[in-house]
This record gives C-alpha cells, structure tokens and sequence, in this order.
C-alpha cells in the first residue's frame, strides 16, 4: 500500500511535464502492438495473452471494448506508461443521477476519471461504507451497489497503472503460486527479483520495460510510434524471465487465444449466416438459393472453428456462462437446421435457421457487459464431472432446437395470416416443426433427468425444486401442452406454428430468466444482471406479434379452418 | 370392464381424456411458476412450505398420474404402434412413483464439523424443541411447525410431556431473526447502561455492559465509548490482570488460576476430580501457521486473540485441549476421540487491548455504585458524574451523548426481531417465542436456533433447547483435515475437500475416507457431500457435508430411463396428425 502511494506521488510528478497527455494518435506501431498484445500475463486464475487481460479490463473498468478507436491493449499499455494520462482520463461510468449531482462538473459525458473519485474522501468513506455492508451479504440500495461499483473501478484503475496488475512474471518453478506484476521490475523493488533470478536477467527486463514506456511516453508527447524492435526486445526480455522461472508455459494455447481474439469467429459466423438467409430467402432462382446453402455452410464452420478454440483454451467444454450458451444454442439451431436440410430437402428450415442463429450471436456480441465474453475459470462444483457437461450440453442443445422451432413458427404464422386461405402451404413446414420440437422435447426431457442424475451425484437429491430446474420442468410442460393439444385436434398447423413461439418463453425464462431476473438458487454460477427490462419488452413484443397473427388468421380463416 | 365402464363412464372419459391432461399441465406450470417467484422473493424455505411439500401439488402429481395410467391402459389391446406411447408414460408414472416415495422415506440433512470433532448424527432442517424435566430421565422432542414467514400467534405444540402436566404454546416463529439484548435490573450481574450518541449528522443508541468483551465498548471512527472498571490512567491494575481456566464438569466449575510468573510447561490439578493438567503454550496473538498455533509474529504485547494449550490427563483419559479465549466454542481437540463428559473448559484472559484510544469516553461504576464519565480529549481527561437524562459534551466533532438508563446491576433478557427471509447477514437465525405453563405457572420466552433456557415451573424445573431434528448414525466420522486449493493468482477456490475417519464400531471398521466436491462417500445408504466450509484466521477450519438418503432414487432413474426411450421410439415411429376439419 505504502509502495502505491509512493509511486502515486511519482506519477504526480510525472504529470507536470505532460500536461495533455490524451492523443489520437498511436503511440504504438501495429506492428509493436502485435508484438505486445501476445504476451502471456496471469489474470484471473489463468495465464492468457496480454490483449485477452487488456479487453476484459478495459470492459470492466469502462463497460466498453474501445475507446477513442483505440484498442484495449494500445490503451492500457500507454496508461501504464504514462499514468497521469489513466489517472484523468474520464472512462469510469457514473451510472446513477445521484452520483452525477455528487460529483457534478467533474461528470464528462457520464463519465469520470479514476483522480476524481479517488480525491473525493467523502464519497470514498460512503463507498467504503457500502461495501463493508456487502461483504456482510446485507441488501445495498441501487446507490450504494453504484458507489460500490465506481469505487471497485477506480481503485482497479489505479491497481493497473501502479503496475501491480497483471502478473507477468512467473514465480520460479511453482504453478500455484501468483505471477509477480511490472510493479516489481521497477525502480528500488526489482532487489527484491535479485534473489530469484539472475541478475543480468532482472536488469536487461527492467532497462527493456524502461525502454518501452519511455518510447511511449515520448510517443504521446509527439514523436514517432513506439517501434517494432523495441516492443521485441521488451517481449524478449520477459521470454527470458519465463525460461529463468522454469515455469512450464503452453505457448500453443496463448497462440490460439491469439488466433481466436484476432479472427472474432462469431462476429464473421452471424454475418454469414445474415447474407446467407438474404440469399435463401429473396433469390429468384434456385442457384441463388445454393450459394445462400453454401454461405450457411461456412458461417457455421466458422463458428465451430470458434468453439472449438474456446475449448482448446478454456480446457472445458463451453457452457459455463450466459455468452458461452448462448454461442452454443446458436450453434446447435444451425446444426439442427442442417441435419433437418439432409433429412428433407427445406430451404424454409434453413432460411429460419439462419436470422435465430445470427439474432443469438448478435446479442452476445453486442452486450457485452451482460454477457461477459471472457474465458473464466469454473466454480470447484462445476470442475472436471462427465455427467455435469452432458446435462449441460443436452440442455441447452435442447435449447437450440426451440430456438430453430421458434424462428420456424415465426416464419410459419406470419405466412398464415398473410393467406389464410392457403392454409395447405403450411402443412409440409409444420410437419418439420412437429418433428423439431420433438426433438427438443426429447433433448429437455433427457437433459433435465440428466441433471437429476448429476444432482443425485453430487448433492444427494434427484429432484430440489431448485428454480433452474423447475423452470426447465416448466418449459418442458409447456411444450407438452402444445404437442398434446395438437394431438387431440384442438388446432392444426398454424395452432402448433403459435404454440413454438409462445412456449419460446418459457425456455427463455429458464435460461435467461432464473439467472437475471429470479437469481436465486443452487445453479448460481451463472448469475449476472442487467438487461432483464429489454428482454421482457421483448417478449411482450413477440407474444403481440403472434396475437396480431392468431387474430388476423382467426378472422379470415373462421369459415374454413380450425385454428 | 365394459360393465364397469357403463357405471363410471363419466369419470373414466374424464380420466383418460386429454382434456384432463392438458388442465393438469397447466395448472402444474402456474403452481410451478408461483413456487420459483416465491422462492426467488422469500426464500428456499417458503416456497417448500408453500409450494413444493404441500398436499395439494402432492394431489395434482397423483392425478397426473392416474390420468397416465388410465390413458395407456384405455388403449387396451395394445399393438405395436403403441410402443413408444406406452414407454413414455410408464417411465412417467414410475417417476412420479419414485418421487412420492422419496418425499415420505428420504432423509436430507447436514453434518457440520470442525477439524479434529467427530460426530454420529446429521441435522435435518426440522425444527424442534428438546425439553427435559430435571431429575428425570427422559426428554421429550417436541417438532415446532415450520412457517414460511415470520408469525405472530398461537399454536398448541401437539405432544407434550404424556402425564400432561406442561403445556406448551408457539407465540412466535421467525424463519430468520436478529437477537436484540434488552437489559433489566436485577440483584446480580453486570452493569448496563443505554447511551445515545447524537450529533448533526447521526443519533444512535447503544447498550455497553460493563467490561462485557462484546458489548463492553463501542468504536466510533477516531473516538470509542467504554464502560469499564478502570479510571483513564490509572495503569497500575495492568500487569496483575487476572488469567484463569475454568473447567465446566457438567454443573460443576472450577477455576484454575494461572499466576503471572508461570513457567511453561505449568503443571496444576483440577481439585475435586481426578484429572491434572498441563499447560503447554500461552499465547497472547494466536495465529495458525501450517497446523500449528503460534504467536503472531511483532503483536506479542497485544490480547488480542489469547489462547492456551494444554494437556488433561485422568484416569484412563489423555485429551490435548486448544482453548481460544475469545472463541469458547472452538475447543479444538486432538489425541484420543474419546471426550471427557461433558468437560468444557473456558480460558479467562485480558480484555483484548484496553488501551485508552486518542479520544474516549469511559463509564465507570464508583464504589458506591454511582456512575461516574471521563471525557479524554487527546491528553486533557475530564471527569463528572453521568445522570440519566443529562447531556454529556464530548468535545470531538460535536458529539454529545446522553444516558438514558443504567442499572448496577443487570441481566439479559432475549428479544428477536424478524427479518426478511432472504436477508443475509451473519448474525441472523431462526427463532420461537413459547410459552409454557404448568398448573397456574406460566412463562413465556424466546429461543433462538441453538440456544438452550432454564425454566422453573412450579416445583418442577426444565431445560428446553430450541434446535433442529438430528439423526443418529449407526456409524461416526472425524474430521482430519480440510483442504482448500485456489486458481494461483487469485483467492477463487479451485476445489475444497476433506479428509475424515470413517469409524464403525458395529463392523469394526476404520477408515479413512478423501470426501471432495463431487466426489461423496457412500456408505450403509448414506451419501455425504462436500458442500461448504468456514473458515476464520487463526482458528480450525470447519467442513461441511450434506448428507442424503434417498430410497426413491432405483424408480427414478428406471423410469427415466424408460420415459427416454419411449420418446425416441415415439419419435421414430409416430406419423405427424392430419390436420383435423371442423366438420369432422
């Protein structure tokens, strides 16, 4: 703490000569920073490349994946460098009116500097305050969670411009143990480093990181982007810790975090998938139609090329968080779409398929804050269990299939009241429907035994009542309903079209609801908050959009049909 | 059959109707729903009470069930076309079976223990009262009806002592409490005084008992407020502050006090009884480091966590004792399982740093029980007599305080407050308030989990103990050791398991047992579980496991089994239904 305030004062000083630190120009070549974002850092019970600790940082501290247009690394690389201009850089949301009127005309644009919150001492013993009373689990106010909030941000903010985060060099020969930040490498505590490491080894490091941070001070205040050279010898230096340390180090898997945040598979897959449905669904000719085949095809590829580097890196199967799952029911609707495309020769399949796949992937990518995309690590129960991973994975494929069944429906009503009178044309498509949603239900059934079996293994019960699991109970009803009612004749294909959309909500009360909105109960590993207003004005959409249908398709189709 | 039919036709075209069905899946979802927003509002608990373990879902799951049943057997005869249909709801009716089975046979508790304890019982999350009448043999267990909120009322408690000579009401029953100590004059027992302290910007009260380790000061920022026996300065008191044990042998105490100058190892005997002792470590700072407790290193001159280690030895006894002085309850013991009855033993140590802070306010009783206030001031120390009622000028910040009652004497008396079911803090537990009365005598008091009151009803006395159900096991377990590994780098545990002892003396069996996250024991039908932990600095770490037995499980898992396949053959074989004309 001591050392903190130490070199709190350094930057202060610091600051005097360079007054407007802030630039839009790149302090770093491309070429540098490729160098730069690739090096591997402990962050978060993981090593992981530089860029991957960077975007998650970034994101915490601003809820944002850029800023002026400069990428996360750029940024924080140039903070740490020159801390003065991270301290008064204004990028912490203040997120609550109140907070606004506190600390008033230090607000730029709802945001703050990590300076003004942390000079405010009586925000900082309010704050405080706050989060003495979460740390005893007691109810906080909207406020109070605010306060807590902008003064964890702030205070990692300045964790990460002392350097003290993230860990960058490897502790000699102990995986256990935590890596040792830039912090040490600098100034009076690299003595500290003596003991450990050759000393040629510290001094070339620490004259390297010197190097580089000079260059990118020097940068800011107007000369040249720092060059790719210095970034190597920088790179180079740390390399030497690495092997001094004896720490053993899987640079294939750094590679391929690399190459999974370079590539942002899931970005080209729902793009793909978009112009592919564009294809299927307005081309004239049946050509058109193929190459629409042929786009899908490679979205979904893409996307599997995705998954499967999420789980080279992760080391686990992909359905640990909301973003993960949510990448994996995209995956599966189209997967679910293309075997059923083998099977019966459906573009209709195919062209639903293709909107609910790039709908889902869009909604992970462009909530970040609510989906977190970052590769986390597991909670002690969810570790290493064969049956866990199986019920999961049939959860949520189950999930997928609905998701298909729920584009399909759409497609399906909207066509229904267009023409009620061709009601015939519906027959074929809800006759894949019937069979998707069979396949869910048979998926849903087997997953949420599946979790029994789990439950019984490693908790003792088969069944809780646990809210995650009566929901998934709860969805599975629903969709038995509407298979049973189509079963007894109460309505026919345009009845089950409806029946798919509006049991929708059920599975996504399951999935998203019992985690967002009910938070409570043992599945609480994938909590998260926010969004939960969206969504349900989402679904109140929705479910008017079937009613407009269902009325339109009643009204014309009275004489003729039963609904 | 068709005789049959003819008289219950209504009823049996009910039963096996799909009509039937659907409203059962309907209503069973809305109840489903209610059961999870509760759950979510209030709690686990109350959505069990209300929902989940009430007769009427038991009723609509049976229903469902007889409407399965009736519907595959109305398809009689069966042809092949059926197959898939009769799987599915076999495997349905087996698995609604299964759970009526498990919901009257299984058992679901808790075994909480603490490295080195060992235990024969799991705790269920029944509620009960234990109630023994001195001088006699038996008690009885008295099960208190659970409610999902707190409740305000009056309940008789069905079984009460058979010669029916108690009787004993529910008046209260909060699902989660907060004890609040109320103070009333009495003949004995410390002093209390209630002191408001209030200035521009806040006005609390407090109660401050009388060198009472908890309530016995109270820290405001820089300042704090004392209520004790020292004058301000008066430092000659300090070295020959009192250091004892106290062996607690069921009703009996003896006190063994320890002089200053003692040497380590200090060897001394408990009279009256034939054990001796041996005191192996004092330690004014504990902490433990690897397994072993030491002093905190640069903290020696501070009480603040004082502890003792010491040696019992008796006849056919050898018991290592660790006792914590701020932490009764944590006697952690090592060496022989064995424990002496009922021994308890308490270590009396100094208050933890009764230093006087920067700015202070101390009460003290005077000698003839007048109270008496010193107000320090950075160096200046004022002094005055504290009258109920009068303002006291502090000079730091503004603050004044005022007495508002004092007692020279003081007991406890126990009040709860209720708090919502889903609050979180700490200190919070569940509590009763019973009345019980014999012939005429009548007392009414509150009990919270865990807590045990002393009662004299006429010229019969009792002891009553509100807790939870416990469980005997034929068998026992002891805690080795508990570990905890976290993601390097960070304070995130990776995993967290726990070495036991599986000790059956029935079948002779001793055992060592590794019980980690997903990894149970299973043993004579029952399965412990990791699935929490506690841990405090410088204390033993406590393990635990949840424990089930549930009969049920062989019909479910075949039922599902059966219900699985039935809807892949369902799917396989089943032709998609014609749309159906209105006219038809």
């Amino acid at each position: 703490m001591n050392r903190a305030i130490l070199l709190m004062a350094g930057f202060l000083a610091l600051s005097t000569q360079s007054v407007q630190a802030e630039t839009k120009k790149p302090v770093l070549t491309t070429e540098a920073l490729g160098v730069l974002e690739a090096i591997p850092v402990q962050h978060g019970g993981r090593i992981k490349p530089f860029k991957s600790y960077a975007q998650e940082t970034l994101l915490y501290l601003s809820n944002r994946t850029t800023f002026h247009g400069i990428s996360a690394s750029a940024l924080i690389f140039e903070w740490m460098a020159n801390p003065q201009a991270g301290l008064s850089a204004a990028i912490l949301p203040v997120g609550h009116p109140e907070l606004h009127k506190t600390f008033g005309l230090r607000v730029i644009k709802n945001r703050i500097s990590a300076e003004n919150v942390l000079g405010d001492q009586a925000f900082i013993k309010l704050a405080e305050e706050a989060a003495r009373k979460k740390d005893q689990e007691e109810a906080l106010s909207v406020l109070d969670e605010k306060r807590v909030e902008l003064y964890s941000r702030a205070s990692y903010m300045r964790a990460v411009l002392s350097q003290s985060v993230p860990g960058m060099i490897p502790q000699s020969n102990n995986l256990e143990k935590g890596w040792i930040p830039l912090q040490e490498l600098s100034g009076q505590s690299a003595m500290a480093l003596i003991g450990i490491y050759p000393q040629p080894v510290i001094q070339s490091a620490a004259l390297a990181l010197d190097a580089l941070f000079s260059g990118i001070r020097q940068a800011s205040g107007g000369a040249g982007p720092v060059s790719y050279e210095t970034a190597v010898v920088f790179r180079d230096a740390l390399d030497e810790l690495v092997k001094a340390s004896q720490v053993p180090l899987n640079r294939k898997v750094i590679h391929d975090e690399m190459t999974y945040l370079n590539l942002r598979p899931f970005h080209w897959a729902w793009i793909f998938y978009l112009t592919g449905f564009i294809f299927m669904r307005f081309g004239r000719w049946k050509a058109l139609s193929f190459i629409g085949l042929m786009i899908f095809t490679g979205a979904f590829l893409v996307q599997t090329y995705g998954i499967y580097l999420r789980v080279v890196i992760a080391g686990r199967p992909p359905v640990s968080n909301m973003y993960e799952s949510l990448i994996w029911v995209s995956w599966v609707s189209a997967l679910t779409a293309l075997i059923a495309f083998i099977f019966y020769r459906s573009f209709m399949v195919l062209s639903s398929a293709g909107p609910v796949a790039a709908l889902i992937l869009l909604l992970a990518e462009k909530f970040p804050v609510v989906f977190s995309p970052a590769i986390d690590t597991l909670v002690p129960v969810l570790r290493s269990n064969l049956w866990l991973t199986v019920h999961v994975l049939t959860i949520t494929m189950s999930y997928g299939a609905f998701a298909l069944a729920w584009g399909m429906g759409h497609v399906l009503i909207f066509k229904g009241a267009k023409q009620p009178r061709n009601a015939e044309s519906l027959a074929e498509p809800s006759k894949f429907l019937h069979r998707i949603l069979m396949v869910g239900v048979a998926l849903l059934a087997a997953g949420t035994i599946l979790g029994g079996v789990w439950a019984n293994y490693s908790w003792g019960r088969f069944w809780g009542w646990d809210p995650k699991e009566t929901w998934a109970l709860i969805a599975l009803l629903g969709y038995l309903a509407v298979l049973h009612g189509r079963f007894a004749g109460w309505y026919g294909d345009f009845g089950i079209a409806a029946g798919a959309v509006i049991s929708f909500l059920g599975v996504v009360m399951a999935w998203y609801g019992v985690n967002y909105v009910l938070a409570a109960g043992l599945h609480s590993y994938g909590f998260g908050g926010g969004g939960a207003g969206y969504v349900l004005l989402a679904s109140l959409a929705d479910l008017s959009f079937v009613l407009a249908c269902i009325y339109k398709y009643q009204r014309s189709a009275a004489a003729k049909l039963t609904v | 059959m068709n005789f049959l039919a003819d008289i219950f036709k209504p009823i049996y075209s009910f039963l096996i109707s799909l009509r039937l069905a659907v409203i059962l899946i309907v209503s069973l979802m809305a109840a489903l729903i209610a059961g999870t927003i509760i759950e979510s509002k209030y709690g686990a608990d109350a959505a069990k009470l209300l929902v989940y373990d009430t007769a009427w879902l038991s009723v609509i799951l049976c229903l469902l069930g007889l409407n399965v049943l009736t519907v595959a057997i109305s398809r009689w005869p069966w042809k092949k076309k059926h197959t898939g249909f009769l799987l599915t709801h076999l495997g349905i009716i087996l698995m609604l079976a299964g759970s009526l089975v498990t919901r009257y046979t299984m058992t679901d508790g808790q075994m909480v223990l603490q490295e080195g304890e060992s235990s024969s019982s799991i705790m269920l999350s029944q509620p009960v009262l234990e109630l023994h009448e001195r001088g006699k043999r038996e008690g009885w267990l008295l099960p208190v009806p659970g409610k999902p909120f707190p409740w305000d009322g009056r309940q008789k408690i069905k079984s009460y002592p058979q010669n029916g000579t108690a009787e004993i009401h529910l008046l209260s029953f909060y699902p989660k409490a907060k004890m609040k100590p109320q103070y009333v004059a009495s003949e004995d027992g410390a002093a209390a005084l209630e002191v408001k302290v209030f200035n521009s910007q806040m006005d609390e009260t407090y109660w401050l008992i009388e060198d009472d380790p908890e309530s016995g000061m109270v820290n405001l920022g820089p300042s704090r407020i004392v209520f004790t026996k020292e004058l301000l300065g008066d430092k000659s008191k300090d070295s020959s502050l009192p250091l004892f044990l106290n062996f607690q042998f069921g009703e009996r105490q003896i006190r063994v006090d320890l002089p200053q100058d003692m040497q380590i190892p200090y060897r001394f005997s408990i009279s009256g009884t034939p054990y001796e002792g041996e005191l192996r470590g004092l330690f004014r700072n504990a902490v433990v480091a690897g397994r072993e407790l030491v002093e905190r290193p640069g903290a020696e001159q501070d009480w603040e966590n004082p502890a003792v280690k010491l040696t019992i030895t008796g006849p056919e006894l050898k018991e290592d004792h660790t006792i914590f002085s701020n932490f009764p309850d944590f006697g952690a013991m090592h060496g022989h399982s064995k424990k002496a009855s009922g021994l308890k033993i308490l270590f009396h140590a100094p208050h933890a740093g009764l230093k006087a802070a920067e700015n202070e306010l101390r009460f003290i009783k005077g000698a003839d029980g007048k109270l008496i206030y010193q107000v320090k001031n950075k160096d200046k120390v004022r002094q005055g007599n504290a009258v109920p009622g009068e303002e006291i000028a502090t000079g730091w910040m503004a603050v004044k305080l005022k007495v508002n009652t004092y007692y020279p004497h003081a007991s406890q008396d126990r009040v709860f407050e209720p708090r919502p079911n889903t609050a979180k803090a700490g200190d919070l537990i569940p509590a009763v308030r019973i009345e019980m009365a014999r012939g005429a005598d009548k007392k009414i008091v509150w009990l919270g989990s865990g807590m045990t009151q002393r009662l004299s009803l006429g010229d019969a006395v009792y002891e009553i103990l509100f807790g939870r159900a416990r469980q005997p096991l034929d068998f026992s377990l002891r805690l080795k050791d508990f570990q905890k590994k976290d993601y390097p780098g960070t304070n995130k545990a990776a995993s967290f398991s726990s070495d036991v002892e599986l000790i059956d003396a029935s079948r002779n069996l001793r055992r060592d047992v590794h019980i980690s996250m997903n990894e149970p024991l299973d043993y004579r039908g029952y399965k412990f579980y990791q699935s929490a932990f506690r841990s405090t600095p410088g204390q033993p770490e406590i393990s635990i496991f949840s424990v089930a037995n549930d009969p049920g499980i062989p019909l479910k898992y075949a039922g599902a089994i059966i219900m699985v396949i039935g809807i892949l053959v369902m799917m396989m074989m089943k032709k998609y239904p014609k749309q159906r004309k209105v006219s038809s």
